[in-house]
């Protein structure tokens, strides 16, 4: 594996994590699907379909989102939002990402 | 049929039933929120060619589906690796030692030409090795999929480590089990065999016995040759045994004793690694297990096939034939006797081992 090729393997394994608190952070408000990944690429943070929402199902799963199914510009869309468990973890992950990024930060 | 929804038709094949049309309807609406954008861009309909490469971008339809799937999306993941990938290393160990040692016994007992032999070694390599690959990778898959880790990953004890000093599977583990001076071995070694758990020991017990029953019962075969005529054909070279006496009077009558011998014996062990601490039961067990043996050991010495050849006449011949054996003149008979005799003794010592855990109540 070229240094390329490692910074790659690692840069994702970096993302993977913090990918799971953007999209908690940015359901704070709904979203469904396409318009959540429109955010979250403007914020700088691209997100493959195929990732996405997978993601939003397996956290739904978990207890940490609602969705339900609503028509809007005449298609039948999803729309995603935090619960409120999905809020206090979301409150516990930034505190934990704060640490984690100030200890980075000191250590950089 | 649009591209889009043969596409979409793909990825539903490849969904859990009672989640299909609900993923299928989101995934659709994520691409036409996508082909609109991008028309938008464009400012016109897009092309066939462009609609494909779009839902190429998307993802082949088996990689999109298979994010959906619950539970591990991997045969064996990166936490059981280590365990599956050092068991299936020293079950090709064993078997490479297994299968050399019955073509070496095949041409022995004569029942192969050495050329024969080597041909079935490649063949028992080869049959074998992707028998215990496949079932190795069944093992991995089912212990993955399990609610919660096997107690060999969580509950380890640090005395049971030895086996994987000695099996390090690499030229260091070599050297050590080949005996070199120069590995790190002797003293700790000792204490660590001493300390190895009663656990762990019974365990390897259960698995050197199962191994043989499945070879004794036919499960699988060592240089082409089934157990009971390779015991036979052993047999047969001692003087005045035929291999189909041997066959009659040794081999056929002890089958079914050997097989219900060795199942009580896994059922001792099982009991013994489940409560290591069970001294007077597993001891009296012992006991049982050590008369049953005499009594095979007896019926082979005096009532078998064999019996008029493992005769011993009086003590002074019995040494002096085993004297004699040191000084090259080789007697398969006197080996025989010596076998029985060693046998015998080893018995004698379970008995005394098993009365002391009695007379102690220690296990």
């Amino acid at each position: 594996m070229d240094e390329t090729d490692l910074y790659e393997a690692m840069r994702l394994e970096l993302r993977r994590g913090s990918l799971v608190l953007a999209v908690l952070a940015r359901l704070r408000v709904e979203q469904y699907g396409y318009s959540l990944r429109v955010a979250l690429a403007q914020d700088g943070l691209e997100m493959e379909e195929s990732t996405l929402y997978p993601l939003l199902r397996r956290l739904e799963g978990q207890g940490l989102l609602v969705s339900e199914w609503r028509e809007e510009e005449k298609r039948r869309k999803r729309f995603y939002r935090l619960s409120p468990e999905g809020e206090a973890v979301l409150v516990r992950l930034h505190a934990e990402w704060r640490r984690i990024s100030d200890s980075l930060e000191r250590i950089l | 049929m649009t591209l889009i929804e043969q596409y979409l038709a793909a990825v539903a094949a490849q969904l859990p039933g009672e989640k299909r049309e609900d993923i299928v309807a989101e995934l659709r609406d994520a691409l036409m929120e996508r082909i609109e954008a991008r028309e938008a861009e464009l400012g016109r309909a897009m092309t066939e060619a462009e609609t494909e490469s779009l839902l190429r971008e998307f993802g082949h339809p088996l990689t999109v589906a298979a994010r959906y799937r619950g539970g591990p999306d991997h045969l064996i993941g990166p936490e059981l690796f280590p365990y599956w990938w050092f068991a299936l290393k020293a079950a090709l160990v064993v078997l490479v030692v297994v299968v050399g040692i019955g073509a070496v016994l095949s041409v022995a007992v004569g029942q192969a030409s050495p050329v024969d032999a080597f041909a079935d070694i490649w063949e028992g390599l080869l049959d074998g090795g992707l028998m215990i690959i496949g079932l190795a990778a069944i093992a991995g898959f089912v212990i993955e999929r399990q609610p919660n880790r096997p107690r060999f990953m969580t509950d380890w004890k640090v005395r049971d480590l030895e086996l994987f000093r000695h099996w390090s599977l690499n030229g260091d583990g070599l050297n050590l089990a080949m005996g070199d001076e120069t590995a790190p071995k002797t003293a700790m070694s000792k204490v660590a065999r001493r300390n190895r758990s009663r656990a762990a020991e019974a365990l390897w017990c259960v698995a050197i016995w199962a191994v043989f029953l499945l070879w004794w019962g036919g499960g699988f075969r060592l240089g082409g040759l089934d157990p009971q005529t390779l015991l036979a054909s052993a047999a047969a070279l001692l003087p005045g045994v035929s291999r189909d006496g041997a066959m009659e009077g040794l081999v056929q009558p002890l089958y079914w004793p050997v097989i219900a011998y060795g199942l009580v014996r896994i059922g001792l062990e099982l009991a013994r690694a489940a409560s290591p601490h069970m001294a007077v039961p597993v001891a009296l067990g012992d006991l049982v297990m050590a008369g049953a043996s005499a009594a095979i050991l007896a019926w082979v010495w005096t009532r078998s096939v064999l019996a008029p050849v493992a005769v011993i006449d009086s003590p002074e011949q019995l040494i002096e034939r085993t004297t004699d054996l040191f000084r090259g003149h080789f007697s398969l008979s006197h080996i025989l006797v010596l076998i029985l005799i060693f046998n015998a003794l080893e018995i004698v010592g379970r008995v005394l081992g098993a009365l002391r855990r009695l007379a102690t109540a220690r296990a």
